[in-house]
């Protein structure tokens, strides 16, 4: 195999990919990438097997077609540092890599294709669908935060997917709180699946806010999304997801409205002083006003009033600090609701006046 | 004078029923295994104060005739074996020939039995000396019941646990012989209540389901393996999946409840390091082999027998658990589509990517906000740096003085116990979107019962649903991001295991503190970060004594005097 490119052009796409190159890996293949020529495109590929990135590079002069895997951090490391020229690797038939560029000859091995784990077609029909790259990566942004870190709940450790009645819905949950999104989506077959952090977080990072829309396709035991020259493949989590529907349908007969950066900042500040209780923060609510306070015994007390809309009567609750400044974090509204019932009860925060988005917090018990 | 006499008949009996009637649970033993040599399907045992008031064994074996019952409680009477040879040849679970009259001989004694094909039932009562036997009403089977065991030998009644005590061996017993004998039916009932209640079932894999849950025996792997004349069957748990305590491995060698060092080695081994300190696995395994290469005659109870050839034994269990161990390993394949629709785009992702790997790395316990928050504070306060995590168990750190090594395991569960020690006051309760259910062993929910105060003060927030089952509603809030369902079950594994039948209330109070601190530490084997790393040995040093709650050492301390000694330099 021989080809040439622009060092920009080639560097930028193996960013892209980088992502999926298997990191503590027993199959050693897996921490390279595999490079393909098809008639005047170069195909790369990296996967650690749950998660499989494929990038189309056009603009790449052909000399030679032919297939090679090479150690991924050495190659990217060695593009990256090379000057902004022509760049051209050269494979012979004992895998051995020659990379050109300028007065720099880089000899690095390689491993034929045959090592690497055969990419094979999924066999059932899939569903698919499309969806706006802007709204996919905001759905993404509002509901990941919530998902579980913990491995042994394998299950919330991935944001659910469902497709039903033309609405896309996403939701995230640790046992402790929950964060629930819709929009809606062309027409398209329903489904449920449990889709893995890892490549939602890819996603994020290239899906660009634009106009143009990602398809997306469901087999049985995996998802696919294709948009620009990218195709990023995941396994799914198997189980079942905890029914989240009677969640986002309790009701709240208290109501506060605040500045959303104001609570965000008093949230913070407050927090410092709650060391002890798992930063448990406690929120009393009445007429006018929002009361934010924390006490650590031995330590101190912090406590800050803020302006809020309500009138009611008044209510005590404490919430984790972390899942209240989350919230805050991506609502990206000027303001912020908080429904709220009693001590012991589920709050709800939302954007005031929509509908779309709804993030649930249990309190804690003090 | 002569100093020796023979004893007389009646003493004989009560000296040797106490080998082999220890306790209740003895008895239910060998009036099960009497059963399941019968043929019986069906046993139902129903017992009253932990079987110390009553015992009843009811199954639909081929029961006795009138001869048999007559003679069936004197000593040495059996019906398995006929001559010596036998005994090198067992295929039944008994053939001592001395339960059924060593029990008589501590008891009051009823059996009710009609022998199959026949239409008579007859009734045999013995109490002491006195016997009787007259024609009863039964539909098939046997029935026998023992009302006030060890009533003449108050020596023995005194030493017994409490009637929960009691059941629980018991119980113990009767799921350990459910287990190997998935086909028949058992019916456990102690003061009325059901314990145990599970019906005949094809598969093994369907009685695990019974008895140990869908979660559970969904996770096992299955064994299956012949190895010089040993045939292995069984299911073991996944390296995923340990449990806390070695109560969790039932061995069953030709249908015989054994506890052999040789076999729970074997096992181990077979897992080689897999398991970490501490870690057990689950593993049913029955394991069958030539009846003459064994003795089982060695035990009045049978618990141990001996292998003719130990080793073989090893082998074979050790090697059918690691085979199956490496042939559950995945194979790796991957799917995607093959056709490529590509548009190409423009743009650098450099500054996407470096903000991912900054924000990106999340700490293994960011929200144990005990740390979290006091990272905010300034680093200078702390005297000890951490320099390096070394296989991400030890952690490296140096002052001025010396060098450090300090197991941060040991620290964080040091640093939470004294914690929770001090906590005056209840530990605040996150409580959860869904409550968890979980259903424990008999002997667990007992104990959690018992003790649900001590949990609910620690941030537990639950509730009884039925005997054994109970609901989580809320987990403690320095466990937020842990597996809380885990942690209490692995801290209730290990509290049946160690709590001392009887100890103080202070005593329980510290032991359950310990087991609480010691599974939601962080474990051998995570990664910390600096900040972390820098806030647990500190906080650590300022403990009172730098030891485990279990009283291992958790830091070595090297002086620079030393390591000057050590390199020779003066």
């Amino acid at each position: 195999m021989k080809i040439s490119c622009k060092k920009a052009e080639l560097l930028e796409n193996l960013q892209k990919i980088e992502g999926a190159v298997g990191v503590k890996t027993t199959l050693p293949v897996l921490s390279n990438f595999l490079l393909e020529t098809s008639e005047k495109n170069l195909h790369l590929t990296a996967t650690d097997l749950e998660l499989t990135i494929k990038c189309n590079v056009e603009n790449i002069n052909i000399i030679d077609g032919g297939e090679i895997t090479i150690p991924a951090k050495k190659f990217i490391d060695i593009i990256r540092e090379l000057p902004d020229s022509d760049i051209i690797i050269d494979v012979n038939e004992k895998n051995n890599i020659t990379i050109k560029c300028d007065k720099i000859i880089y000899k690095i091995m390689g491993l034929p294709k045959s090592e690497y784990p055969p990419i094979m077609d999924p066999k059932k029909e899939a569903i698919s669908l499309k969806i706006n790259k802007a709204t996919l990566k905001e759905m993404i942004k509002k509901t990941i935060f919530s998902v579980s870190s913990d491995d042994t709940r394998k299950i919330l450790t991935g944001v659910l997917m469902v497709v039903e009645n033309n609405e896309m819905k996403m939701v995230g949950t640790d046992g402790h709180r929950l964060a629930f999104i819709k929009s809606p989506v062309g027409k398209s077959d329903n489904t449920k699946i449990i889709i893995p952090t890892k490549v939602l977080n890819e996603l994020q990072k290239f899906l660009k806010e634009e106009e143009s829309d990602v398809d997306i396709l469901i087999y049985e035991n995996q998802i696919t999304f294709k948009f620009d020259n990218l195709v990023i493949t995941s396994r799914l989590i198997d189980g079942q997801y905890p029914s989240y529907e009677q969640i986002i349908n309790r009701i709240f007969d208290k109501k506060v409205k605040v500045n959303t950066e104001i609570l965000t900042k008093a949230v913070k500040r407050v927090s410092l002083l709650a060391v002890d209780k798992s930063s448990a923060i406690k929120i009393k609510a009445s007429d006018g006003k929002l009361m934010i306070n924390a006490t650590t015994a031995d330590v101190g007390e912090a406590e800050e009033e803020i302006e809020a809309d309500y009138k009611g009567e008044d209510i005590t609750i404490a919430f984790n600090s972390k899942y209240v400044a989350d919230v805050l974090k991506v609502i990206g509204t000027a303001d912020v609701e908080m429904q709220l019932r009693d001590t012991m009860s589920a709050g709800l925060v939302k954007a005031p006046g929509a509908e779309n988005y709804i993030y649930i917090i249990m309190p804690v018990r003090i | 004078m002569s100093h020796i006499a023979a004893l007389p008949e009646e003493l004989v009996g009560k000296i040797s029923a106490g080998e082999v009637i220890e306790r209740p649970a003895s008895v239910v033993k060998e009036l099960l295994e009497n059963s399941l040599d019968a043929g019986a399907l069906h046993i139902a045992v129903e017992i009253k104060q932990g079987g110390k008031q009553l015992i009843k064994v009811k199954d639909d074996g081929a029961g006795m005739d009138k001869a048999d019952l007559k003679l069936c409680v004197d000593r040495h009477t059996t019906s398995k074996i006929r001559t010596l040879e036998d005994i090198y040849n067992i295929s039944t679970l008994g053939f001592r020939g001395e339960a059924l009259s060593s029990i008589a001989a501590v008891s009051k004694l009823q059996i009710v039995s009609r022998y199959k094909n026949t239409k008579d039932a007859y009734r045999l009562t013995v109490a002491g000396n006195n016997r009787g036997i007259v024609a009863s009403e039964l539909a098939g089977g046997t029935i026998i019941t023992i009302n006030e065991l060890f009533y003449n030998v108050p020596a023995r009644l005194k030493f017994l646990k409490s009637n929960e005590t009691e059941t629980v061996h018991i119980n113990d017993i009767i799921f350990k012989l459910a287990l190997h004998n998935y086909t028949k039916s058992f019916d456990f009932k102690a003061d009325g209540r059901k314990i145990l209640f599970v019906e005949g079932v094809k598969t093994l894999n369907e009685r695990l389901y019974q008895l140990f849950g869908a979660k559970a025996a969904k996770s096992l792997i299955s064994v299956n393996q012949e190895l010089s004349g040993i045939t292995i069957n069984g299911y073991i748990s996944t390296p995923q999946e340990l449990k806390s305590s070695r109560n969790y491995i039932y061995t069953f060698v030709n249908g015989r409840i054994v506890n052999d060092k040789t076999v729970n080695h074997a096992i181990a081994a077979g897992y080689g390091n897999l398991l970490p300190y501490g870690k057990y696995p689950l593993a049913v395994m029955f394991i069958d082999i030539d009846r003459r290469l064994i003795d089982v005659n060695v035990h009045p109870t049978k618990r141990e027998i001996k292998f003719s050839n130990g080793t073989i034994v090893h082998n074979a269990v050790e090697s059918a658990i690691r085979n199956t161990l490496i042939n559950e390993k995945p194979v790796p394949v991957i799917n995607v589509p093959n056709e490529t629709i590509y548009m190409s785009s423009n743009g650098i992702y450099n500054n996407a990517l470096q903000a991912e790997k900054e924000g990106g790395y999340k700490a293994v316990f960011e929200n144990r906000a005990s740390f979290v928050q006091e990272i905010l504070l300034k680093e200078k306060k702390y005297r000890l740096k951490p320099l390096y995590q070394a296989k991400n168990m030890y952690i490296i750190a140096a002052d001025n003085d010396a060098v450090y090594i300090i197991d941060q395991h040991v620290a964080h569960e040091k640093l939470l116990y004294e914690k929770l020690k001090k906590q005056k006051t209840i530990t605040g309760s996150q409580q959860l979107l869904t409550a968890i259910s979980i259903s424990l062993k008999y002997r667990q929910a007992k104990f959690l019962r018992d003790n649900m105060l001590y949990f609910s003060k620690f941030g537990f927030d639950l509730e009884m649903l039925g005997k054994d089952t109970f609901m989580i509603n809320g987990v403690p809030d320095f466990l937020a991001e842990k597996d809380c369902e885990q942690v209490l079950t692995e801290a209730l594994e290990q509290l049946e295991e160690e709590l001392p039948n009887s100890c103080s209330i202070s005593d329980k109070e510290d032991l359950i503190t310990k087991t609480m601190a010691c599974h939601s530490a962080v474990r051998a084997g995570d990664p910390l970060n600096y900040n972390l790393m820098l806030v647990l040995i500190n906080d650590f040093m300022e403990c009172e004594l730098p030891y485990c709650p279990h009283g291992r050492p958790g830091i070595i301390k090297l002086t620079f005097d030393e390591l000057d000694k050590k390199f020779k330099r003066s």
